[in-house]
This record gives structure tokens, sequence and C-alpha cells, in this order.
């Protein structure tokens, strides 16, 4: 970044958490790990902390820090993912001894590329099988005699 | 031109060209009844099938699917005991095919209810493929009478089951000289013995002094023929007689088709 930009963002005051809870995070999270429920985590919040919520309110709260958490790990393993994918199909991304042991031959990619495309191939449904014999119920039985019996 | 005496040859010319089923050998049978029609005998024939497989001392299980036949006529009146009724109008069909043969059973003995296609027919759609490959195989029994209502039936189970099973028909003589000319001479029923080579059986017709108690009193050929009943009406000799002649005669017809009746 900016050298600028980075003294800017360095001199702005510390936001104010949002959520009156979060100082009790900790504490909230600890006590859902102990199987509390909101309710009672509620009753611990006023009595200890002098903090009055609603149990409505604390479970948003757990939930919204959840979601966050989620969508930071994702983010993380998406990279990981991402680079990796890369390494193993390019085989560029070579520069550490981490990196060279997931380089795959160029046969292996050979395999590979045939796999995909034998699969991209491979029709979605088998194809329905031909009826052997079929019959329409709504066709009255058409009699054939032979020869013998018209006589 | 069809010929009545085919029947006979039939199983050989079956053996002799390849299979329209599975080539693997299986190792389990599901033999049932192709619904559809109502009265035509299914259950008769079932019936009959169970006292052969008895006589040979070889089990089977006898399942009734049958929900419309409530009580008297169904397998259950008959064989009670050793009968289970199931219910094929749920979620699971007609999976207890599959249970009753992982219990043990090579053989199972299916007599469907006249209401029973479509669960049917959407069973094996959905189930035949994995089933068949555990070695199970199945033969369909049609019954035909010279009603044509029931070569109409057959012929619309077999467009939906197709090679999936053995076929085997079985002309039921309700009366004295019946008339099969829907069946024989009938150019779809034609096309569906040229295309499915089914072996054909004759059940003949009986004596109405015989079916009649014997239908109303639940109980079998074997029955009558051993003595053990309390129906003063079936316990003339000459009913007897005549009892032990069907069934013999019966016995015989079956083994006809015994390839296909087997595992």
């Amino acid at each position: 970044m900016d050298d600028k930009f980075e003294a800017i963002l360095n001199s702005l005051p510390a936001k104010e958490p949002r959520s009156r809870l979060e100082p009790y995070s900790e504490l909230i999270t600890e006590m859902r790990k102990r199987g509390r429920s909101y309710r009672e985590i509620t009753q611990v919040l006023k009595k200890a902390c002098g903090l009055k919520v609603g149990a409505s309110t604390v479970n948003d709260f757990v939930l919204a820090r959840s979601k966050s958490k989620a969508k930071a790990s994702l983010s993380t393993s998406r990279r990981t993912a991402t680079k990796k994918n890369m390494e193993g199909l390019t085989g560029t991304y070579n520069d550490t001894e981490a990196h060279q042991s997931i380089r795959r031959p160029r046969k292996a990619l050979e395999v590979i590329a045939k796999t995909i495309k034998a699969l991209k191939d491979r029709p979605l449904k088998t194809p329905a099988k031909k009826l052997l014999f079929e019959y329409n119920p709504d066709e009255p039985l058409r009699l054939h005699r032979n020869q013998r019996t018209k006589e | 031109m069809y010929d009545s005496n085919t029947a006979a040859t039939a199983e050989r010319k079956h053996s002799d060209s390849p299979s329209v089923v599975s080539s693997t050998a299986p190792s389990k049978r599901v033999i049932l009844t192709m619904g559809g029609k109502g009265g035509v005998g299914k259950t008769s024939f079932m019936l009959a099938l169970a006292e052969c497989f008895q006589s040979h001392e070889i089990p089977v299980t006898l399942l009734d699917l049958d929900t419309e036949n409530k009580s008297r006529g169904s397998l259950k009146h008959y064989f009670d005991g050793r009968v289970t009724k199931v219910n094929i109008h749920t979620a699971a069909g007609l999976d207890a095919f599959v249970d009753h043969l992982a219990d043990g059973a090579p053989i199972i003995l299916a007599d469907m209810g006249a209401s029973s296609g479509q669960v049917t027919h959407e069973w094996f759609d959905s189930m035949f493929e994995d089933v068949a490959a555990t070695g199970v195989a199945f033969t369909a029994i049609g019954i035909v009478t010279p009603d044509p209502a029931s070569v109409e039936s057959i012929l619309s189970w077999a467009a939906r089951l197709q090679d999936r099973v053995n076929y085997v028909v079985v002309e039921n003589a309700m009366t004295h000289q019946a008339d099969f000319s829907y069946w024989r001479d009938s150019e779809q029923a034609k096309q569906f013995r040229t295309v499915f080579r089914p072996v054909v059986l004759t059940m003949e017709f009986r004596l109405p002094e015989l079916e009649n108690p014997a239908r109303q009193h639940g109980v079998t050929l074997g029955q009558i023929v051993e003595r053990r009943l309390k129906v003063p009406e079936l316990q003339r000799a000459s009913l007897v007689i005549r009892a032990q002649s069907y069934r013999r005669r019966l016995f015989e017809e079956i083994h006809k088709a015994k390839g296909l009746l087997l595992p």
C-alpha cells in the first residue's frame, strides 16, 4: 500500500465496537460452548455485568460472529486451494520444497486431461432401452385366425 | 400360428435360445402372479404351485399381496398360518420380496391382487436392477381365460415388465369347452409369445360340485385327496378321485415349466 494511505489509516481513531456485547464476546462464546442457553446468558450478563439485553440480541450477536468467522475461514481455504490447483496443473509454482513435492509430471497431467474428457463425454443418463414389446391397451385385440379356423 | 401343443415344447425352445432375462444362474426366485384381472384363477394356480413345491419338500415363502381379497378366496384363506399378508400400497412397495429372500427363502410365491399393477411396475422400475444383481430371478404368472380382458391384462403387464421376468401363461378353462381365441389368435398376444416365448400351461375345467365347496371352505386339492376334512360335500368318493386326478395333471403341467419356477 502507498505510504501516504498507510499514514492516513494509522491516524484514524479506533472504531467503537458496534455491539454492546463486543466486550463480553469471549465470555458469551465460552458460555455457549458450555451449553448455556441464550436466556441463561442474558441472566448472567445482567447479574454479573449489569448489562440488560434480550436473548434474541445475544442470539444475533453469536450468529453474526460465527458467520464472519466462517467467511474468513472460507476465504483462506479458497486462496490455498486456488494456489494448490495452479501448482498442480501448471507446475510453475515450484519455488519451495513443499510446492515441488506436489508437482505432477507431464504424463500424469495428460492422464488427468483424458479422464476429464471421458467424464465430459459420458452421457448424463443411460439411453432408454428399446422396448421389446409394446401394447396399446386402448386398442381392441385384433383376431388373426389361420386358414383352418376360417374354414 | 399358435398351436396349443407348443406348450410341451415351449420350455425346450426357451432353453435352446438365448435367455431373455439374465445370463447368470439365479440363486433365488420370486414367482408372482400378474394381477390386473380379478377372478381368473390366480390364487387357484398359486395354490397348486405351493402344493407342488410342498410335495417335493421344497421350502417356499407364501406372500399374500392381494389387499382387495380380504378373506375367502385369498391365499391366506387356504394356507392360514403359513402366509404373510403384505400391504403393497406403502412407500416400501414390494420390498417384502427382498426381506423374505434375505431371511433365507429360496423361492417366494407372491399372489398379487387385482389392483397391484401400478405399484408392481414402479417397484420394478426402481428396484429390479439392484435386486437382480444379487442373484434373484423373477417369474411372472399370467392367467388367461376365454375373457379377452384377461389377455389384455397380461399384455399390459408384459409391456411394463418387458424382459425383466420370465413368463409362464396358464390357460384356465373356466368352462367345459373354453374358447381361448383372444389369447391364441390375436395379433398382440402372438407378438407377446414371439418376443418373450412364455411357457404355456393348461389348467383344466373343474366340476363346480368340487370347486365351489373347496373355495367356500378354503381347502386345497391335496387336502381333499387326503380326506382330512370335515366337509360332507367333499367326502364323496368320486370327488376325491376327481381331486386326485386334477391335482396329478396340474402337477404334470407345472413340471413343464420347472426351469422357470425353480431358482
